[in-house]
């Protein structure tokens, strides 16, 4: 899980093109969007992309549902995982 | 004529003539109706030309005290109608004319007589009452254009569906009954409340709708921010108590809010949830029958000259600008929208990523429909998936460039992700599947142009080639292109367009209130026929992801700081567009800073601006500095400010430990050498707006022609791979020979970041020893897009001159 979330910081540091600011510096329960990171709506269809493509998972057909997932690392993280269970429970 | 032909059978005394008479009147009125149906010669592809009976319909409607045939949101179809009255009538003339033939020859004179004086104007008289009949009967079914100004209770069925939940199959629907009982609801409590001026802040388009109408209704002010904190209220009031005779000390107690979030309720006093009130006379009503007899007596209507919206957006003062509207304008902006693609737009149905607080948005995704009786989806679309589940009906998608360009990439096939990286070759038979499937659908985009690559992403993804829009808050639409046609824009009816003396776009128009019309900042080259096309901003005002900014205004905000001494900010472009900011910290700021890690410096300033400007426009990159970069012409103040923004060495990708190697390629253009062995590499170039390169070319359109892509990769190629080539002696140095395999899928536009992967071929054995090939792809740094393949082929070339 911990390298898992380390991944995700990764890539949202790399996909989001961020400056000055390390994996190691985003705080896994703290809100991406907003406050926080100060990440935007932009960013977050720019993240959406970048994970699609990493972990090859698929998002919500409902917004809110997906507001959730994006809330912070912890939620994007725990969302991966039921993913990836759903894949290999097939 | 017909005079001629009656005088002639008159006095020819000849009953020959006298009896054909009816018969030429027949061929005469026949020739007339049949030749208004016969397409107009020359045009490409005409239109349906007016038949005879539409343009007596037209005729009659210009007699009316108001006409409200022309332009109106049924006219095709009225068109349709009068074009099969005319071919009946057509019809009508030749059975009664060749009658009237058979009894010149066949019949007695009595019998003549008795047809042509009496059954055949009796035939006459039955058509036209059978046609008007038939046209009472479809007036009924013509769709009917209602703007919010001229409804009444009675102006659709109870149970007509205005607005949808989710997909429009799933029946969760809003009916035109609950929109005269939820805006009655509304009313009771606006009513109640003594404030004139409103925001209004929904993200759900029925709640929107419905506290638009009920607060126009009330005579309320509605104005509509772009943001919602607390201090970005606080400095709207502020304004508002100066202008106003409201309390100067408690300024936000002039305005009152309207909200469907919990969260918004703390930001003012007197603050509503629209919900909850709309909930609570639902419950009310459910045991209480509705007296829709009080309503009708109750209903106020609304007057588009008085009714009065204010949508603040980022001026050039730097402060939150107020540009109010008259719903006037903008219903003739929505008439003109519905006189275009109205008989498209009916076809659909409509869904929104735009939000209502925005004058796009405002139109066409809550206006537009609501006038029109199409019904709407409620909720915003704001993840790419959803479009997947539009696939039950056709829809009409109002949408901005910054949503489609990543929903194009988010939906695109797989096929075209996995393009490999060394045959892209093939793959063109699976390119063109659609990658969502929806049916036939519409989509406008607006806020910004839209890059040609993503409209035709959007065409191979989506299905449909967008239609954009040009306009501003000030102005409403201006003009449109589907710039599959061409890059100009061509203007709204009725928008008269000039060039000032900035070079700017000046508009007049039915959708500017002002008769003066509208100076924009937009640097315009005006063509023929009124099209223009768009060079930019000749002011401080940028757009980020098409939401407008003025660079001033965040400058003056960082300037407000205790802690900042100068501020400068620009506008970047990687793979999203940003702003950047270099700030010069005070002793005070210094001294406050030292020895923190950058990126909290850059969290204070964020959290510091984060109030008053969306995160969209806070800058992403900053840098501290002693000084700013001053010279007296601010555009090299720009360049060099951009220059401090230009990514470090460690921005790029890893696994190099020499220093990185730069080569100069033709146009002075400079490439960067991320990687490079012996027979492979990789490097990184951008061609800048300013290059020679996008001169000329394409007229309007800043493309990268094919040749300088050429020109570029074979110089790098020649650089890097000279002297490993087997060709290479002394005294000899490669010159192209030949090419293959080329291909350019994509444009290249200035200043894009690219990446040109090459790799030396290994000379096969049979092939000649002084012939070498360098295989080539020139693609996106994130390997996703490729703009063009190939091999370039060198031959020894002796050295000249030397």
């Amino acid at each position: 899980m911990e390298e898992l979330k380390l991944e995700i910081k990764e890539l949202i540091v790399s996909a989001l093109e961020l400056e000055d600011i390390k994996p190691e510096n985003i705080v896994d329960a703290d809100p991406l969007f907003g406050e926080g990171l100060g990440l935007d709506s932009i960013d977050a269809l720019e993240l959406g992309i970048a994970l699609r493509k990493k972990f090859g998972i698929k998002f919500s057909t409902e917004s809110a549902d997906n507001r959730k997932h994006f809330a912070s690392v912890d939620a994007l993280a725990a969302y991966i995982m039921t993913q990836a269970g759903a894949e290999t429970g097939k | 004529m017909l005079l001629g032909i009656g005088a002639f059978c008159f006095f020819s005394h000849s009953p020959l003539a006298l009896k054909l008479y009816p018969l030429c009147i027949n061929a005469l009125l026949l020739a007339v109706f049949a030749y208004s149906l016969v397409p107009p010669k020359g045009k490409p592809r005409p239109k349906l030309p007016p038949s005879m009976a539409f343009r007596f319909a037209l005729l009659a409607d210009k007699m009316k005290p108001t006409p409200t045939l022309q332009g109106s949101l049924g006219e095709k179809r009225v068109a349709i109608y009068c074009r099969k009255v005319t071919i009946a009538w057509c019809l009508f003339f030749v059975c009664n004319g060749g009658f009237s033939l058979f009894s010149v020859f066949w019949l007695s004179d009595a019998a003549w007589a008795l047809y042509n004086g009496g059954i055949s104007y009796i035939l006459i008289g039955t058509f036209f009452a059978i046609e008007l009949a038939l046209r009472k009967m479809t007036d009924k079914t013509l769709p009917k254009a209602i703007p919010l100004s001229a409804f009444t209770p009675n102006s659709r069925k109870a149970d007509a569906v205005l607005c949808f939940s989710g997909t429009f199959s799933e029946k969760q629907y809003k009916t035109w009954k609950d929109f005269l009982a939820q805006t009655a609801a509304l009313r009771k409590t606006i009513e109640a409340t003594p404030q004139t001026r409103w925001i209004l802040h929904c993200n759900d388009y029925w709640y929107f709708l419905l506290a638009y109408t009920a607060l126009l209704q009330c005579k309320k002010e509605v104005l509509l921010l772009p943001n919602i904190s607390k201090a970005y209220i606080a400095e709207i009031a502020a304004d508002n108590a100066s202008t106003t005779s409201a309390t100067p000390d408690k300024p936000s107690a002039s305005l009152a809010l309207l909200c469907d979030t919990e969260e918004a309720l703390a930001l003012l006093e007197c603050s509503f949830h629209v919900p909850r009130i709309v909930e609570a006379h639902t419950v009310e009503t459910s045991t209480a029958q509705p007296s829709t007899a009080d309503a009708k007596l109750a209903f106020p209507t609304i007057h588009p000259e008085e009714a009065c919206i204010v949508i603040y957006t980022s001026g050039t003062t730097g402060k939150p600008k107020p540009v109010k509207q008259r719903l006037k304008e903008l219903e003739n902006d929505n008439a003109f929208v519905l006189s275009q693609w109205g008989e498209e737009c009916l076809k659909r149905k409509v869904c929104s990523t735009t939000s209502p607080q925005h004058i796009y948005g405002l139109l066409f995704s809550v206006m537009l429909p609501f006038v029109a009786g199409i019904p709407f989806r409620r909720e915003r679309i704001e993840f790419p998936e959803t479009f997947t589940t539009l696939n039950d009906d056709s829809y009409l998608i109002v949408t901005v460039p910054a949503l489609l360009k990543r929903a194009v990439e988010a939906l695109a096939p797989p096929t075209q992700e996995a393009a490999p990286s060394q045959t892209p070759v093939g793959g063109g038979e699976k390119s063109d599947k659609r990658g969502v499937g929806l049916r036939s659908p519409w989509v406008f985009s607006s806020g910004g142009a839209l890059p040609v690559e993503t409209a035709a992403a959007t065409e191979q993804v989506l299905g449909f080639w967008p239609v954009e829009i040009y306009g501003s808050t000030e102005t409403a639409g201006i003009a449109w292109r589907q710039s599959k046609q061409g890059p100009e824009w061509r203007p709204f009816e009725k928008v008269h367009l000039e060039k000032n003396a900035e070079g700017c776009l000046l508009v007049k128009s039915p959708y500017i209130q002002n008769a003066k019309g509208f100076a924009t900042g937009d640097k315009v080259q005006l063509l023929p026929h009124g099209r223009f096309l768009l060079e930019g901003r000749a002011d401080m005002v940028v757009k980020i992801e098409e939401k407008r900014i003025s660079l001033t205004e965040i400058e003056n905000r960082l300037l407000h700081s205790p802690l900042v001494a100068e501020a400068a900010v620009v506008a970047l472009e990687g793979k999203r567009q940003f702003l950047a900011a270099a700030v010069v910290l005070n002793e005070k700021g210094k001294a406050h800073f030292k020895g923190a890690e950058k990126f909290r410096v850059n969290q204070y300033f964020r959290e510091y601006l984060q109030p008053f400007v969306e995160n969209t426009l806070i800058p992403k990159r900053w840098r501290y500095v002693e000084a700013l970069p001053k010279n007296p012409q601010g555009k090299q103040q720009k360049q060099a400010l951009q220059q401090l923004f230009q990514p470090s060495e460690n921005d790029l990708p890893p696994a190099k430990d020499e220093k990185l190697k730069t080569l100069l390629l033709p146009q002075g253009i400079f490439a960067t050498v991320l990687r490079q062995t012996e027979n492979e590499a990789l490097v990184a170039l951008a061609v800048p707006d300013s290059s020679l390169y996008f001169d000329g070319h394409f007229s309007g359109f800043q493309i990268l022609p094919a040749v300088a892509q050429f020109e570029l990769i074979e110089a790098c190629a020649k650089q890097l791979f000279g002297p490993h080539m087997p060709l290479a002696q002394p005294g000899v140095q490669p010159s192209v020979h030949s090419a293959r395999r080329l291909k350019f899928s994509t444009m290249v536009s200035p200043n894009m970041r690219l990446h040109l992967e090459l790799q030396l071929e290994k000379p096969a054995q049979n092939a000649k020893q002084n012939l070498s090939f360098v295989r080539f792809a020139l693609k996106s740094p994130d390997q996703n897009t490729f703009y063009s393949t190939g091999a370039i082929g060198y031959e020894a070339c002796e050295r000249k001159g030397l």
